[in-house]
């Protein structure tokens, strides 16, 4: 079976599994042992893919697999990793692992808790190894709903207000992420026959300056709801500090992530020269983004709100230099986005932690 | 030949060995081992060090005239392109060498007379671990083969330093402390980083053989482009100084200094007296070549920081009663010494000489500054005081205490024989041969010097004889064996030939006392020893009277001319108050306002339209009716 495909199954099993539990210790055991499964296979995905490159394979993405789910409109389930996606992949075990650990005491509704956590994280795995847009927004939505119901049941403070704001600008962000990829679906043969959503086969498409111009923008604005781009970030502040520190760590450590990954893989990498000629509109919200974002953290009270503030301005540091359309700056933004997903993971945590022991933020 | 060099990687990698893991598994233990453990791990890489030091500078010696630069490890470590590229290496040469004497020499006297000042303490695994850290960081700095690995450590060493500061975690005033360095620091470091940049980006590297080597090629590039007419090196050159300027704590930046001393003793002693302070002047010592080739006006402006430095910092010390906070403000003071000396010298050979000077003063204050810190360490631990008010008498009871403070406070002050009075009259001829009022504001400083020292010295050993409550006794031997070793220290590194050693080319060359200046010296440091004696020998009124007299003068200096009350201005009332909540106040309630306004309007339009669905049937039969015969009209409208 193929490696990436393990990493859709095994939270799939893992959450079968938990269907059967009754109380909090076998929920959070084998969420514990899924997960760290979970993480394993991402070890060992790194290791292989080293391997790989050390063996000479030079193709841009491995492990591919190739599978038509819905042939009548050409969806496929097509996956395959490169070495951003194998590091986002790792990224994304580490803070799913952790944010188990950061629930172990989750008593309420433990159950549906974990269930909708890895449902969550599925839905992140999903997006990463895709390279099918269709099956890549089908995994983001995936990634969205369950965050609504975290929030809306297991958050604290305003939290029905949290997560509804939050699921529907994600939710208005994927509409027009939609808008956007079947406008590049319907431009995708030129020469007629079947149209497609495989990403390598869009790459391949030399796309007319009109339709990118026309297209860019909603690619990128609609990856970057998620990517808190100014002006479109304010779910952030109020998502992050009701949402269970868990889903904190998650959303800020790799949801995040999804919106600048995708602007890098999608937008930018299908239509260059739309990225070219707009990038600057996009770099002045950026800068905004981080500059703004930086001067709101100094003011807030709430530690929470810091450090998702803090998370617009680093999120934005991303999106800028990948904007910057140069390798090292895109190298840049890479380790920005796993540092940053580390970093503020650690930090939700320890928020979690000191909230865990004497209700205060 | 090279054989003990390649044993280099032990002396960075064994604190960090030890940090990790008294870090993770120290609790498990006694609390005794960790410091049995880091003391021991200390005890190795010093030992090292003085071998690689003999070795390099005395058993293998210049080759061909020229301390050669080795490079036992180079490691790459972050590859971006093939143009930008980050190592990670070691690199010996006469100055890293001689700073891996200071720290691991002061570090592992620390770690000793730890084990006796901290007993007893909570946290005392944790301190050991951070007191570790802090090691490799500030190891990793002084070894670093490119200003990149620098930085990196430079971060490690300001983390290593809060922590440290903020080690009482419990009281306010040390968190607060600890904050305020490492904003400072961080706020400075920034401009490091832009330098840096400015620096590669024209350079095409960040290796420090490269930048400071003798190919001057590599500056083609960037020499004509200027910026606000000033050249981009010189910006460069600039905003690297003020990384320097933050961790050096030189006017404006030395705010946090002060403050910090909050942290345990010995930590200020390692980490604010003989180390991390130093940074700075390390900084622009490694850079120096390029300094004086591509920014030699850049070197006027650090002669003069640190000159005004030296001088104000000196003045606040005269009105502080915190002993700890006097031998801080003269750290600065020092500090400024070295910076000046850089500032005035130049390149190679005798024109050298304030390089060497200053690198010979950095070595000396490490020595006589950690033995006052570990000083007083030692009377804060009998006294529970910090405050000078509070002592008086204490020679009786604390002889080792006594002697090896004495000690310190002649070297700071100049004596002849002691170790900074050779270092401070090399300073003062590279600063007469520059400019004549750098060298007045030196002389002045001396005395100033010697006046706080001793200020500081009869009012905690002489002046009233108090009763205590408690008796104070002596520091046991862990802590008075590293005072005694340290006075050797004071005492007789002044005798180390370092012209032949540390220079600014590389190139060994011969000093000489200039008794001109010398005598002169000496003279204005004995009159400040006098005047002090006069004053606070046995307990007067002069001092009351004095402060009388000075009024307003000696509010403004004894609360340090408010430079802290102008940053917090700036910060809390401008910053804060009209950039930072404009800003917070316009996200929640403009930019979120806009995304709830538009969620409201949705809701708004959706209410009323529901307003239309009234379940009745009557009126879904009349709007069914008048619908269809609408559309059937307009059918015909359009076809006929």
């Amino acid at each position: 079976m193929n490696i990436l495909t393990m990493l859709i199954l095994i939270p799939f099993v893992t959450i079968i599994g938990l269907m059967f539990t009754k109380d909090l210790k076998s929920a959070r055991g084998i969420s514990a042992i899924g997960m760290g499964a979970q993480l394993i296979v991402s070890v060992v995905l790194v290791v292989l893919y080293i391997q790989l490159r050390k063996a000479g394979v030079t193709d841009d993405f491995v492990f591919q697999f190739d599978y038509t789910w819905f042939p009548s409109l050409n969806f496929h389930y097509f996956i395959g990793v490169d070495g951003i996606a194998i590091s986002m992949i790792c990224l994304t075990s580490v803070v799913v692992f952790a944010g188990i650990f950061a629930s172990w005491e989750m008593e309420f509704l433990s159950k549906e808790f974990f269930i909708s956590l890895i449902l969550l994280a599925t839905g992140v795995f999903g997006f990463f190894i895709s390279l099918d847009l269709f099956t890549m927004f089908l995994f983001y939505e995936l990634a969205v709903i369950p965050m609504y119901l975290l929030i809306g049941i297991w958050g604290s403070g305003p939290k029905e207000y949290s997560a509804m704001k939050l699921t529907l600008m994600l939710m208005g962000g994927s509409a027009v992420l939609m808008v956007g990829l079947f406008g590049l679906y319907f431009n995708s043969a030129p020469d007629g026959g079947p149209f497609t959503f495989n990403l390598l086969q869009l790459a391949a498409i030399d796309f007319p300056i009109g339709i990118q111009r026309y297209f860019f923008p909603f690619i990128f604005v609609g990856f970057g709801v998620l990517g808190a781009l100014f002006p479109l970030h304010t779910w952030s502040p109020d998502g992050h500090s009701s949402a269970p520190t868990a889903v904190s760590m998650l959303h800020a450590g790799v949801l995040m992530k999804l919106g600048g990954y995708g602007c890098f893989r999608v937008a930018m990498f299908l239509m260059p020269e739309a990225t070219n000629e707009m990038a600057w509109i996009f770099i002045i919200l950026t800068t905004i983004s981080v500059v703004y974002g930086a001067f709101s953290a100094i003011w807030q009270k709430d530690l929470k709100y810091i450090n998702a503030y803090s998370s617009v301005s680093h999120c934005g540091l991303v999106l800028f230099a990948l904007l910057m359309l140069n390798t090292t700056s895109m190298t840049g933004a890479i380790i920005q986005m796993i540092s940053h997903g580390l970093m503020t993971a650690l930090f939700f945590a320890l928020i979690g932690m000191i909230y865990g022991r004497d209700y205060l933020k | 030949m090279t054989g003990i060099f390649n044993y280099s990687a032990i002396i960075l990698l064994l604190p960090l060995f030890v940090f990790a893991f008294t870090g993770l598994f120290g609790s498990r233990f006694k609390p005794g081992f960790s410091g049995i453990l880091g003391t021991t791990g200390l005890g190795i890489i010093t030992f090292l060090s003085y071998l690689i030091a003999y070795r390099y500078f005395f058993a293998q010696g210049p080759v061909d005239g020229i301390f050669p630069k080795l490079i036992p490890y180079n490691i790459l470590w972050l590859h971006f392109t093939d143009k930008l590229s980050i190592h990670m290496g070691i690199l010996l040469d006469p100055i890293s060498v001689m700073m891996l004497v200071v720290i691991t020499t002061v570090s592992f006297m620390v770690h000793l007379y730890s084990i006796g000042y901290m007993q007893g303490e909570s946290g005392y695994v944790r301190y050991y671990a951070f007191l570790s850290l802090f090691t490799f960081s500030m190891l990793g700095l002084v070894l670093a083969t490119n200003i990149f690995q620098m930085y990196v450590f430079w971060e490690l060493v300001g983390v290593s330093s809060y922590l440290l500061i903020g080690f009482y975690y419990n009281k306010a005033s040390a968190v607060a402390a600890a904050k305020k360095a490492f904003i400072v620091t961080r706020f400075a470091d920034l401009g490091f980083l832009i330098g840096i940049l400015i620096l590669s980006y024209y350079t095409g590297t960040f290796d420090f053989n490269l930048i400071t080597g003798s190919d001057q090629s590599i500056f083609a590039g960037g020499a004509s482009v200027t910026f606000m007419g000033i050249s981009v090196f010189t910006w460069a050159a600039l905003l690297i100084f003020m990384g320097g300027a933050g961790k050096s704590a030189m006017f404006p930046l030395h705010i946090w200094l002060p403050d910090a001393m909050e942290g345990p003793t010995p930590v200020s002693a390692l980490i604010h007296a003989a180390t991390m302070v130093v940074a700075g002047v390390y900084l622009v010592a490694r850079l120096f070549p390029f300094y004086t080739t591509q920014a030699p006006d850049v070197l006027e402006v650090i002669a003069y920081v640190g000159g005004f430095t030296s001088l104000f910092a000196a003045v606040i010390a005269c009105t502080q009663f915190d002993i700890k906070r006097v031998l801080a403000y003269s750290t600065l003071s020092q500090i400024g010494y070295m910076m000046l000396a850089l500032g005035v010298s130049g390149y190679g050979h005798h024109e050298g000489l304030g390089f060497m000077a200053s690198m010979f003063h950095l070595f000396n204050h490490a020595m006589f500054k950690a033995l006052l810190f570990l000083g007083a360490g030692s009377i804060i631990h009998a006294v529970h005081s910090n405050s000078m008010q509070d002592m008086g008498g204490l020679r009786k009871y604390m002889p080792i205490t006594h002697i090896t403070f004495l000690i310190a406070c002649l070297t700071i002050a100049g004596m002849p024989f002691l170790s900074a009075f050779f270092s401070k009259d090399e300073i003062l001829v590279a600063a007469y041969m520059h400019h004549k009022l750098l060298f007045g504001v030196e002389y002045l400083v001396a005395g100033i010097t010697a006046f706080y020292m001793f200020r500081l010295y009869f009012n905690i050993f002489w002046n009233n004889d108090r009763q205590y409550h408690h008796e104070p006794h002596e520091s046991p031997a862990v802590m008075t064996i590293p005072l005694v070793v340290l006075a050797f220290g004071s005492v007789f590194a002044g005798y180390l030939p370092f012209s032949r050693m540390v220079t600014s080319d590389s190139m060994p060359f011969d000093t000489h006392m200039n008794l001109g200046i010398a005598i002169p010296s000496v003279l204005i440091g004995l009159a400040g020893i006098g005047i002090a004696m006069m004053m606070y020998f046995r307990k007067t009124m002069i001092p009351d009277t004095l402060i009388k007299n000075l009024g307003a003068l000696y509010r403004w200096t004894y609360h340090k001319f408010y430079v802290d009350e102008i940053y917090l201005f700036i910060t809390k009332k401008i910053i804060f108050r009209y950039i930072s909540a404009p800003v917070a106040w316009f996200d929640r309630h403009i930019v979120d306002g806009l995304m709830n306004g538009i969620a409201w309007t949705i809701a708004a339009v959706s209410q009323r339209i529901r307003g239309l669905q009234t379940g009745q049937v009557q009126e879904y039969g009349f709007v069914f009716v008048v619908s269809a015969v609408g559309l059937v009209l307009l059918f015909i409208w359009f076809l006929v």
